[in-house]
């Protein structure tokens, strides 16, 4: 099975928890301390395809969050493979943020990068704000598939990022 | 009797009055007894525990064992109090600390003041190396470098000391742009690199950053170098990937060039493979005995020395060189200029005849004497730049003047002016107007007629 390399963005509003997601998939843990991500962290994590028969070294680069979409997000967005948007359920606006962020990809020319969302913090989903529909129409805008997820219980975490995972080396198969 | 009555009333009221204090303070006068003895004892047992502890064997054993923890308390409720508190005796803690026990001392700092001092001399001799380099740039070898070298004022030994200074590419990562994926990386350090694949996309993240947040209209300009500790990574950029040398010590003169030529020079050959590299490793040419075979080159021409090297114009030093040879120009015109009136002087007889040379230095010795007589010549004589005299009052009403030598006229009132026409001796010349020492003259050309133009006054020979 021969490996192989491809880079990653997280992309979402503020605290929607894509440190923690990332932390969870990559380490296994997840911590309630909140940090907010300077500019971006890049952590690495291998993915066995073997439907593909391939190894993925996923370079996920952990975006920071917030309205400002500033050019240097972009800069980090060159030459990625995949992204991941990330919205948290007990937030309504941040549903709204991953169509903003969306657009903006479709700006710098990444319409069609393969994307994954993940509408995380599931287990609160007790103080749910987004309802199932309005995730399948967003989803269904962007034509990606979409998970619920829990950093915290690890809920649904290695489930988007394998099936981002598939669709890259899918897209690159089909090239 | 009277009388008697009167004492028996007030022992009376004496006893009563006695009495009656009895009953009222009684039971305060058994509490003010008994707090005196109280107090006494007390005071009794006040001296006890002065003369227990106000002893010094006895007092530092009590306080040693709270110490640690009243002066952590305190630092940590009053940090700003206990540091000026202590400030001024730590300084002499310090020093009768080293007087004491220096080894323990040594010990105890070698840590910090290790690495700052190695931090600081690599600091230095960056500085140095900086200095020099910029003082230096590739030219031949041997006795031409030495001399140019010496000429600009750089002591050879310095360029020889900054490249007997060690260099060593620890690693060398060759980068995609976009993506920071690793399309190769030689690791020439016996210390593994924890996760080359990490270590390259931060570094292509930090470049971005750098890039967009500094220059983010400009794809010009790059980071081109990034310190850590005692370590540097030299990056040099193609337009698909960049190399990154993660280096230690001073490098040769010219790496960075070598660099940009080993990045060209993979991308020209290898273009349509780095371009087309989606992270799939079978896709990229073999990288690495071309990046072996670079670092080889870059550590043999720092092993070959300064052999090449001479000193650049742009630095502090150049001053020095620019002095020198102002100098020697300088010099060299003050040569020229005496050589050449020397060879003027010498050629005057073959140029215009023995004869009239000695007739012009008679005519000028008249000159000074008496009104001039200038012998006429046949041929226009050419005329010399002299200090020219101003005419008077009594020259500028002339009217009308006669040439006593041939002489060449001008177009216009300068002696560089071109010259305009030869005017004979014995010429008649009507004066229209003077300008400074210059006259406008109208004349009888044989050939062209009435004709205009400008003679220097002090040509027209005696007419004061």
């Amino acid at each position: 099975m021969k490996t192989i390399q491809k880079k990653i963005c997280l992309l979402g509003d503020f605290s929607v928890g894509k440190s923690s997601l990332v932390r969870q998939f990559v380490e296994g843990e997840f911590s309630d301390d909140y940090m907010s991500t300077i500019g971006v962290k890049i952590s690495r994590k291998p993915v066995d395809l073997p439907e593909h028969q391939v190894k993925m070294n996923l370079l996920i680069w952990d975006l920071a969050g917030g309205d400002d979409y500033s050019k240097v997000t972009s800069g980090y967005l060159a030459g990625a493979t995949g992204v991941v948007m990330v919205c948290d359920v007990t937030r309504k606006s941040t549903l709204s943020m991953v169509k903003v962020y969306s657009n903006q990809l479709n700006k710098i020319g990444k319409a069609n990068l393969p994307a994954v969302l993940l509408v995380n913090k599931f287990d609160l989903q007790n103080i749910r704000e987004i309802e199932d529909e309005q995730i399948e129409n967003i989803a269904a805008e962007l034509q990606c598939p979409w998970y619920f997820s829990s950093a915290k219980t690890g809920e649904g975490v290695e489930a988007g990022f394998a099936s981002l995972a598939n669709l890259i080396s899918s897209q690159k198969n089909t090239k | 009797m009277e009388s008697t009555d009167e004492m028996t009333t007030n022992y009376t009221d004496n006893n009563l009055m006695s009495r009656l204090r009895e009953l009222l303070l009684e039971k305060e006068r058994a509490k003010v007894q008994n707090l005196e003895s109280e107090l006494d004892q007390l005071e009794k047992e006040i001296e006890s525990i002065h003369s227990q502890i106000l002893t010094e064997d006895k007092v530092v054993p009590l306080i040693t064992d709270h110490m640690g923890d009243i002066t952590k308390d305190a630092v940590e409720g009053q940090r700003s109090k206990m540091a000026r508190a202590l400030s001024p005796i730590i300084g002499e803690a310090t020093r009768y600390q080293i007087q004491e026990s220096s080894e323990e001392m040594v010990e105890a700092l070698y840590p910090i003041v290790g690495a700052a001092v190695s931090r600081a001399v690599a600091e230095a001799l960056n500085d140095l190396r900086k200095r020099i380099d910029q003082q230096i740039r590739p030219n031949k070898g041997g006795v031409e470098v030495t001399l140019m070298n010496r000429l600009r004022g750089v002591d050879p030994a310095s360029v020889a000391f900054r490249n007997a200074l060690p260099f060593q590419i620890n690693q060398l990562f060759l980068i995609q742009h976009d993506s920071g994926l690793v399309l190769e990386f030689v690791n020439q350090n016996t210390e593994e690199l924890n996760d080359h694949d990490l270590v390259s996309s931060m570094l292509t993240a930090i470049r971005s950053f750098v890039n967009d947040s500094f220059s983010p209209d400009s794809n010009d300009d790059e980071l081109h170098e990034v310190y850590f500790g005692d370590d540097r990574i030299i990056i040099e950029s193609g337009t698909v990937a960049y190399a990154a040398a993660v280096i230690s010590g001073v490098e040769p003169e010219g790496f960075r060039s070598m660099l940009r030529m080993f990045v060209n020079e993979l991308h020209i050959q290898n273009k349509d493979s780095l371009e087309a590299y989606d992270g799939d490793p079978e896709t990229l040419p073999d990288l690495k005995p071309p990046i072996n075979k670079f670092i080889e080159e870059a550590q043999n021409k720092k092993k070959e020395g300064s052999g090449n090297t001479v000193l650049d114009l742009s630095n502090e030093q150049s001053a020095k060189m620019m002095r020198n040879i102002g100098l020697f120009a300088v010099a060299l015109l003050l040569s020229a200029c005496a050589f050449y009136s020397v060879l003027t002087y010498r050629l005057l007889p073959f140029a215009f005849g023995a004869n009239q040379v000695q007739e012009a230095e008679t005519s000028q010795q008249v000159q000074e004497v008496a009104p001039i007589t200038i012998i006429v010549t046949a041929t226009p004589q050419p005329t010399f730049a002299e200090p020219i005299p101003s005419p008077s009052q009594a020259q500028l009403e002339l009217k009308q003047i006669e040439l006593a030598s041939g002489k060449w006229s001008r177009t216009y009132p300068d002696s560089d002016a071109p010259q305009f026409l030869a005017v004979d001796a014995g010429t008649e010349l009507n004066v229209i107007r003077t300008l400074g020492s210059w006259v406008e003259a109208e004349w009888d050309d044989p050939e062209q007629g009435i004709v205009k133009g400008w003679i220097r006054f002090d040509w027209l020979g005696d007419n004061e």
